[in-house]
């Protein structure tokens, strides 16, 4: 059965990633700032280019709000996903 | 000659005495026996001694010289909100108070008090003095009792009282004593007490005014202070200053603070001394201590900085009496309630707690390049996205305005209703917090606040302080 989705009409334009590990001194706040702003250098865009978030989460807050609220966004949807252990990739999977 | 090491001066100074009193004669209607005349003071449901010595550091650095800065705080409590933790680091941190200050704990006996001054008379550092104390209801120590703090900050620059002497006199006997988790003490006989102070007093004291070379009518304030009423009385006796410069214990309207008392009497005192005056501090607490102090002429300019309504009276004069046996019961943890049927709060998480030292205990908020307060601190601006442009604001000495209010009666609390309030700072910053201090049928929108630093609750052990905000009453 073909897939109806979005398949090679869509780029991955830019990636952050923090450090693996035990981070006392890193709240999840600061983890999304980091790797967002990491992200956001990556693809040469700014928080503004963007249309619409997608949070993934299991244990690290509820809500869209989760993102929003460190990151200051104004205006825009933010979606929260949780899958289990398929959390990560569920945010990227409406992309496929 | 007795034991007096040599101390850098007062500079600077704060007492607290919490907003609640309980009428002595309202334990004696309620059980029909104990209680008395006069009132007593009572820490809050969400005060403790570390809480209450917060409040009397911050009112003690307020009036301080903007340059001070301790390099070691000394807390001494018959009733600490820990042990293996120290306690004084609660309020190193709620000072804000640089990391390479220390902070160390004088806990336990009421003797510790004298310990902390003189540890803390050493180059610039702070002592903190604070307790409450009651006993089982319908005893003498729940009515004498009382709850206080008081602070001072010791140093050489701006001295209003310096130290010019002092002795110890120290003999093991059974006075008082109490088991840890107890929650009262016993005493033995009190004329046995008495019987064991009195030469105490007589050789401190004179072993004091010798090394002084000072005699006793030479004395403009002379404080005697300990939990043991007839020694103390007895003290002022043998100890021959003149009656109208023996210092009032405040008992008829506070009570009797323990670890606190003579700092208390002393704030008192400094409150109204004149330049050049001398004092004395008699200390009965397992043996006797005895400081000899004299004001400088720097006090009058000190005063004239001070608020009258954070005084010793102006504070006495503030409190509120209509405090019900049962909530004083209650809140000392004599009544176990029948809690709300609501979910208990987490307890407060170590690592968070951390991360977060500088908003939890400082109160620091975050300002952006605009001129925006972020409360809790933001690392990234909404006004222009910017990350760690930020500057850290303290916001614990700003008042503010309340914005609007909701007086909630079925919210998690050890003394509902729950009055929380959104609140506005002078000079910018929105939060929502919890009121207290305040009845809830007197609570308007634009009423003027100050924030105070509490103990919102205990979960497994740990306790969550975190700040609330008071109405303004001066």
């Amino acid at each position: 059965m073909a897939s109806h989705g979005i398949r090679d009409k869509v780029a991955i334009i830019g990636m952050g990633c923090t450090n693996f590990g035990e981070h006392w001194d890193k709240s999840t706040d600061d983890m999304l700032i980091e790797s967002s702003d990491a992200a956001l250098k990556n693809a040469g865009i700014n928080l503004d280019d963007v249309d619409a978030f997608w949070l993934g989460t299991m244990g690290s807050g509820l809500s869209g709000l989760t993102l929003s609220r460190p990151l200051k966004i104004q205006h825009k949807p933010v979606t929260h996903v949780e899958n289990y252990c398929a959390t990560g990739s569920t945010p990227t999977s409406p992309c496929t | 000659m007795g034991y007096c090491p040599h101390m850098t001066g007062i500079v600077a100074y704060g007492s607290y005495i919490p907003y609640w009193r309980l009428q002595r004669g309202v334990i004696t209607k309620s059980l029909g026996a104990g209680g008395g005349k006069g009132e007593r003071a009572v820490a809050s449901f969400d005060e403790d001694t570390t809480s209450m010595g917060v409040e009397a550091g911050r009112i003690a650095m307020r009036n301080a010289s903007s340059s001070w800065i301790p390099n070691s705080l000394w807390f001494a409590t018959t009733d600490p909100a820990y042990l293996d933790k120290t306690n004084a680091n609660t309020i190193h941190a709620a000072l804000s108070l640089p990391a390479s200050s220390g902070a160390f704990d004088a806990i336990g006996s009421v003797r510790s008090g004298v310990a902390a001054m003189m540890g803390a008379g050493n180059g610039n550092a702070m002592a903190v003095l604070s307790d409450i104390r009651t006993g089982l209801p319908g005893g003498a120590d729940e009515s004498a009792g009382g709850d206080a703090a008081v602070a001072f900050c010791f140093g050489t620059d701006g001295v209003i009282a310096e130290v010019i002497g002092g002795a110890a006199a120290t003999a093991e006997f059974t006075d008082r004593w109490r088991q840890p988790g107890e929650p009262a003490s016993k005493q033995w006989e009190e004329r046995f007490g008495e019987h064991a102070y009195a030469p105490l007093v007589d050789n401190a004291f004179s072993d004091a005014l010798k090394g002084a070379n000072l005699a006793p009518g030479d004395i403009s304030h002379a404080i005697f202070s300990g939990l043991h009423g007839r020694a103390v009385k007895a003290a002022v006796k043998a100890c021959g200053v003149s009656g109208e410069s023996v210092v009032d214990d405040l008992s008829a309207t506070i009570g009797n603070p323990g670890i606190a008392q003579w700092g208390v009497m002393l704030a008192d005192v400094l409150d109204r001394a004149e330049p050049g005056q001398t004092i004395a501090v008699v200390v009965l607490a397992d043996g006797v201590n005895v400081w000899l102090l004299r004001t400088t002429d720097a006090i009058t300019k000190y005063r004239a900085r001070q608020s009258a309504a954070l005084t010793v009276r102006g504070q006495i004069a503030a409190g509120r009496n209509d405090l019900t046996y049962t909530q004083f019961l209650t809140w000392r943890g004599f009544l176990h309630r029948e809690p709300p049927r609501r979910p208990e709060p987490d307890r407060p998480a170590g690592p968070p707690s951390l991360r977060a030292q500088a908003w939890k205990y400082g109160l620091y908020g975050s300002r952006d390049e605009s001129g925006f307060v972020y409360l809790p601190p933001a690392r990234v601006s909404m006004k222009s996205g910017s990350i760690d442009q930020m500057e850290m604001v303290r916001m614990a000495d700003i008042q503010a305005t309340i914005a609007t209010y909701t007086v909630d009666r079925l919210a998690y609390s050890m003394s509902p209703p729950v009055v929380a309030a959104v609140i506005d700072f002078d000079g910018g910053g929105r939060f929502q917090c919890e009121l207290t201090d305040v009845d809830p049928a007197a609570v308007k929108i634009g009423d003027r606040v100050e924030m105070t630093f509490r103990r919102l609750y205990t979960v497994d052990g740990i306790h969550n302080y975190f700040w609330k905000a008071k109405p303004v009453r001066a």
